[in-house]
């Protein structure tokens, strides 16, 4: 063995084998971090592959053209319908929400799907097996038989739809004849559906006649490539970009591409063409964002996890200066010493990517777990080997990083000091610190931007981090200003009784302050994780009072697609039904042509440039208009006039109330001119004011309001709601509502604010999760600077014994110290939790209320943090004097 | 100083026995009797281990002998509540270490200011007299500095005022010139040994240097656990 190895092994020995226990602290505090990011881009990770896999089954077919109107005698829809036929198989199905009344049970919503022959063209329905038979996947899906349905497994489980059971449904009665365990096209969203569904073929559901002038239903027409033109696929689950992926050399998704891309260029507004290879990109990009915001958590947790490993390894090299001045006196080089540090590191860093990753993997399960149900998708545990080294040389980078701060910190101190092992000042300057921040800051934004692919909205995330760090630091700041305002003050005032209460107070200040960088990281490490945990439970604690406000006084059913001729009809039987006061809002239909005199071009429409996603979908869509002569409980005025009632009446006079949000989106303001398609007549308004609406009253609320006099002939339908005296009252309205219009949807509300609640808390679940580790960063990097600091402050108590302080009292000066730490810790995080919680309520449009209990229990226990973690050890020096 | 005056600290038949776990008991102190007046300096001296260290601590309270007693003013001191020892020693006694013993995150002045501060003294008035005591150790230039921004000398003359401050009766002063370079232990002697002119008060100076415990009025040696006065 050569000289030079002889020595590195040497070294170690002394250096870092002796310290293994640290060392393996350090690696477990970086593997927080680590978890924490790997665990969330796992769940990411998972959910695009899923989705990706299950992309043509997701669509049904190969490509769909969809629209909410009739797809026959559509000129342009025929002749692309015969293209199709000439490539491909077609199928043709029609979606709506009806009524329909198991046996003789009261009726409720089901959402009904009419397919045709040869449904689905992807993907097969999964049935569930008759008792007896043992379960297993049919190869290809049967056909549906006349006066027959499938109905959804909710609606057999949860009111009694089981095979054999009648179904009544706009006054027929069907046959239930099979229970679908998996709609291959039905769509995310899982525990969340609150229609269940009900197929049958689709001349039936045409012969129900439920669709009417006005009638939500949906169209569409689905294609898949015949066989023989259709090669094996290879789509490779995961590839996050379709057009990459199809410039493979095979490339199974061309002809689909094409044919979106042709179709699309020449499809009239009111028809949507997707292929499969745009699948499920709007759940693609809530995911996304959703993971950028965990993410965002998991980079948190590493900077807390890198700012302890950086000051423990201080600690370290304080504590191994004497040495390192014997083994430089002994003539081992300085650079053979810097190397040796830095191996150390990159152990570290190896050992906590390494833990991080398989601690990121239990995270992944325990998302998984909660996610699943909610998701209706499976998210299957993978180890990515690309995703793992990725990992880990995260946990690299932040090493050498830290590494390079603390090598510099060496590269200070003095030979002096090293050889007489003095106490050297290993403080890192603050161009040192700002270098380490701005590495960090680089590794936050470049891991971000990789995630969502998108630099400026990574920049974004990382500045928003940054404020974050900075309102602590300012927080930081500010509290211990004060508290040396305080010490001042103290200074002033007047003597008293040995060991008086003010003498300690300021003995406890001065050290605190005395001990500024220490102090400052047993704050930071207890702000940021706590505020941000504090803060999302606040958050929870707003949404949920809300949740319950809404359920206390909103509407608990809604009635959908009442025609004109039905509301009064249904008013008298919701009153015969026990449920007085059926309030009805007309809707009227139409289509934006022209803003402020200008025709909405579709060329610039088109183009990303000129028109935002969110202005481009609004300027696209059809939107429903409503009619009043006041304004509504929940909304108020916040800019322009509201119409006097003549010109209410007047239907010359075209006014238009937008609600504020939406007319941000669409870039308009008080006084311009918005021109509709109203079902044929194009009628133009001129914007009078903006609303600001209260969503969360769930009270039937609109973006577009206009005096009744103008609209008044429009054809339109209504939409009523009401609040249910009993449960009864629910069956006897829905009977009804079935027997006088079955057109009419009756939605219960109830379920759908249970059905919240628990999304609720399963997201609460998720975020506690991962703001856990978090926290717990938080907590080792006090841990870890109290453990540092443990010999210090008993030091302290022995030198106070020996000039005449008991030792009890000693300990609780030290206690007293922490207690400052904790108190000011505590109201840091009370501030930061509630701008928290008080931004999101603000964004959310949530009430806000700061949550004191909430709030108070978090500040409780910052208060007790430092102080357990600070005197853990009562035996060691000073404890007896 | 006058003879005829009563003892300020008498040391009365001191044993002190030591008892490692699993090992056997090693007496230290046989029957040490000492007694100190106001006014007076004494040194004690002798061989690492000879037991000068035990016996400090046994009259300064920070241990109590295993026989035998020690008295303050003619009263034995609280024993065996450590706690009401240490209080004593806050008011009666000013301690000096071989390290000095500063509290590093304080100046100079806090530093000598503690203890009257401790005592209840209001803190302007407790710095206004740590600051005299600093002018007369040669510190005045300096009350604002930490102990880093200090040479051991400087210090230990910080500590000597911090020892000063609160009007003690007595000084005890371990090893005091222990880490200090010779310069500098001669200057912290003189003032160590001008105190009890000075101050009026007590000072006994434990040290292995027999050139430093031959200033003091009396010296007497530790050996095999008694003490043996050395004739000037």
């Amino acid at each position: 063995m050569s000289a030079h190895l002889l020595m590195t092994r040497a070294l170690w020995r002394r250096l870092a084998w002796a310290e293994r226990g640290r060392l393996l602290g350090f690696a477990l505090s970086l593997s927080l971090g680590v978890a924490a990011l790997a665990g969330v881009s796992g769940v990411l990770r998972a959910v695009e592959v899923t989705l990706y896999a299950q992309a043509r089954d997701a669509l049904g077919g190969d490509l769909r053209l969809q629209s909410w109107r009739a797809l026959e005698g559509d000129e342009w829809v025929e002749a692309a319908r015969a293209r199709l036929e000439a490539e491909g198989e077609l199928t043709q199905v029609m979606e709506l929400a009806s009524m329909a009344a198991v046996g003789t049970q009261a009726p409720s919503l089901v959402s009904l799907k009419g397919v045709s022959a040869g449904y689905p063209l992807r993907g097969a329905i999964t049935l569930r097996a008759p008792a007896a038979a043992p379960a297993a996947a049919p190869a290809a899906t049967p056909a549906i038989a006349p006066g027959e349905v499938w109905v959804a497994a909710s609606l057999a489980d949860q009111r009694g739809a089981g095979v054999g059971a009648t179904l009544t449904v706009a006054g027929r009665e069907f046959r239930v004849a099979g229970v679908v365990e998996r709609e291959p096209d039905g769509g995310f969203g899982g525990a969340l559906t609150f229609a269940p569904r009900v197929m049958m073929r689709l001349e039936e559901l045409t012969a129900l006649n439920l669709v009417q002038r006005g009638s939500r239903a949906r169209r569409s027409l689905m294609w898949a490539q015949r066989e023989g033109g259709l090669e094996a696929e290879g789509l490779e689950a995961g590839a996050r970009d379709p057009e990459a992926r199809d410039s493979r050399a095979r490339d199974p998704g061309a002809r689909a591409r094409a044919l979106r891309d042709d179709l699309s260029a020449s499809a009239p507004e009111h028809v949507e063409v997707r292929s499969y290879l745009d699948a499920q990109p709007s759940t693609l990009r809530v995911f996304e964002r959703v993971g950028l915001f965990f993410s965002m958590i998991g980079l948190v947790t590493l900077s807390l996890a890198a700012l302890s490993f950086a000051a423990g390894l201080l600690g370290l090299l304080r504590d191994q200066l004497p040495l390192v001045g014997a083994l430089k006196s002994l003539g081992v080089p300085h650079r053979e010493l810097r190397r040796l540090y830095t191996l150390v590191c990159l152990g570290v860093g190896l050992a906590g990517g390494v833990l991080g990753v398989g601690l990121g993997l239990g995270l992944h399960a325990a998302l998984a777990a909660v996610a699943e149900p909610w998701l209706g998708l499976p998210l299957p545990l993978t180890l990515s080997p690309l995703s793992a080294l990725g990992a880990v040389a995260l946990a690299l980078w932040v090493s050498l990083c830290v590494n390079a701060a603390a090598q510099r910190a060496l590269a200070r101190a003095s030979t002096q000091a090293l050889w007489r092992a003095a106490d050297p000042d290993l403080r890192l300057t603050s161009g040192e610190r700002l270098a380490l921040g701005g590495a960090l800051g680089l590794t936050l934004w470049g891991y971000l931007a990789a995630l969502s692919g998108s630099p400026t909205l990574a920049a974004l995330f990382t500045a928003a981090l940054a404020a974050l760090g900075a309102l602590c630091a300012l927080l930081i700041a500010l509290g211990l200003w004060g508290l040396r305002g305080l010490e001042r003050l103290l200074r002033r005032g007047a003597g008293g009784a040995t060991l008086n209460r003010r003498a300690a107070l300021r003995f406890a200040l001065r050290a605190l302050l005395g001990y500024r960088a220490r102090a400052v990281a047993a704050l930071l490490s207890l702000s940021v994780g706590f505020s941000l945990i504090a803060g999302l439970q606040a958050t929870e604690g707003a949404l949920r009072a809300a949740l319950s406000l809404s359920d206390a006084d909103a509407p608990q059913v809604f009635l959908i697609d009442v025609q004109e001729d039905q509301l009064a009809a249904m008013q008298e039987a919701a009153t015969a039904a026990g449920v007085p006061n059926l309030e009805g809002a007309p809707l009227i239909r139409g289509r934006l042509t022209a803003v402020r005199g200008e025709a909405l071009g579709r060329e610039a429409l088109d183009d990303p440039r000129q028109t935002s996603r969110e202005r481009r979908w609004e300027l696209v869509r059809e939107h429903n208009i409503t009619t009043r002569v006041g304004l509504g409980p929940a909304e108020e005025l916040a800019e322009g006039r509201w119409w006097s009632e003549e010109e209410a009446r007047d239907p010359a006079v075209a006014l238009l109330s937008l609600e504020e949000r939406f007319a941000a989106r669409l870039g308009v303001a008080v006084g311009d001119a918005l021109t509709f398609d109203v079902q044929g007549v194009e009628l133009t308004f001129t914007v009078a004011s903006l609303r600001r609406v209260d969503w969360l009253s769930l009270r039937p609320n609109f973006q577009l309001i206009a005096p009744p006099g103008v609209l008044e002939g429009a054809p339109r339908t209504y939409m009523a709601s009401a609040r249910l005296p009993s449960d009864a009252s629910l069956a006897a309205l829905s009977r009804a509502v079935m027997s006088a219009a079955p057109n009419i949807s009756l939605v219960d509300l109830r379920p759908v604010f249970a059905e919240g609640r628990r999304l609720l808390s399963a997201l609460s679940l998720a975020l506690w999760l991962t703001g856990g580790l978090c926290a717990l960063a938080g907590a080792l990097l006090l841990v870890g600077g109290a453990r540092r600091d443990y010999a210090r402050r008993a030091r302290s108590v022995e030198s106070l014994a020996l000039l005449g302080v008991p030792a009890r009292r000693g300990w609780r000066l030290a206690r007293l110290e922490l207690g400052l730490i904790g108190g000011l810790s505590a109201l840091i995080v009370t501030l930061c939790a509630a701008a928290l919680a008080g931004g999101a309520a603000r964004a959310l449009e949530l009430p806000w209320a700061p949550a004191w209990g909430t709030l108070g229990l978090w500040a409780l226990l910052c208060l007790a943090a430092p102080i357990a973690a600070g005197l853990g050890r009562r035996s060691g020096p000073g404890a007896g004097a | 100083m006058s003879p005829d005056l009563p003892p300020l600290l008498e040391a009365r038949g001191l044993y002190k026995t030591f008892t490692p776990p699993g090992r056997e008991s090693v007496q230290v102190l046989e029957g040490v009797d000492l007694a100190l007046r106001a006014g007076e300096s004494a040194a004690l001296s002798g061989p690492s281990g000879s037991g000068k260290s035990t016996l400090t601590h046994l009259l300064a309270g920070t241990e109590a002998p295993t026989a035998g007693e020690v008295l303050w003013r003619g009263a034995p001191l609280p024993a065996p509540h450590l706690e009401a020892r240490a209080l004593w020693r806050l008011s009666e006694v000013g301690l000096i270490f071989q390290d000095f013993r500063l509290f590093p995150h304080l100046t100079a002045l806090e530093n000598a200011a503690l203890p009257l501060e401790l005592l209840g003294e209001p803190p302007r008035a407790a710095e206004e007299r740590a600051g005299a005591l600093l002018g007369e150790v040669g510190l005045g230039e300096r009350l604002g500095h930490r102990p880093s921004e200090l040479s051991g000398g400087e210090q230990q003359r910080v500590a000597i005022a911090r020892a000063l401050a609160h009007r003690p009766a007595l000084i005890i002063a371990d090893e005091p010139t222990g880490n200090l370079d010779w310069r500098s232990a001669a200057r912290v002697a003189d003032l160590l040994f001008a105190l009890p002119e000075r101050h009026g008060v007590a000072l006994l100076v434990v040290t292995h240097d027999l050139t430093l415990a031959g200033r003091a009025t009396r010296h007497w040696r530790v050996q095999g656990g008694r003490l043996v006065e050395v004739e000037a």
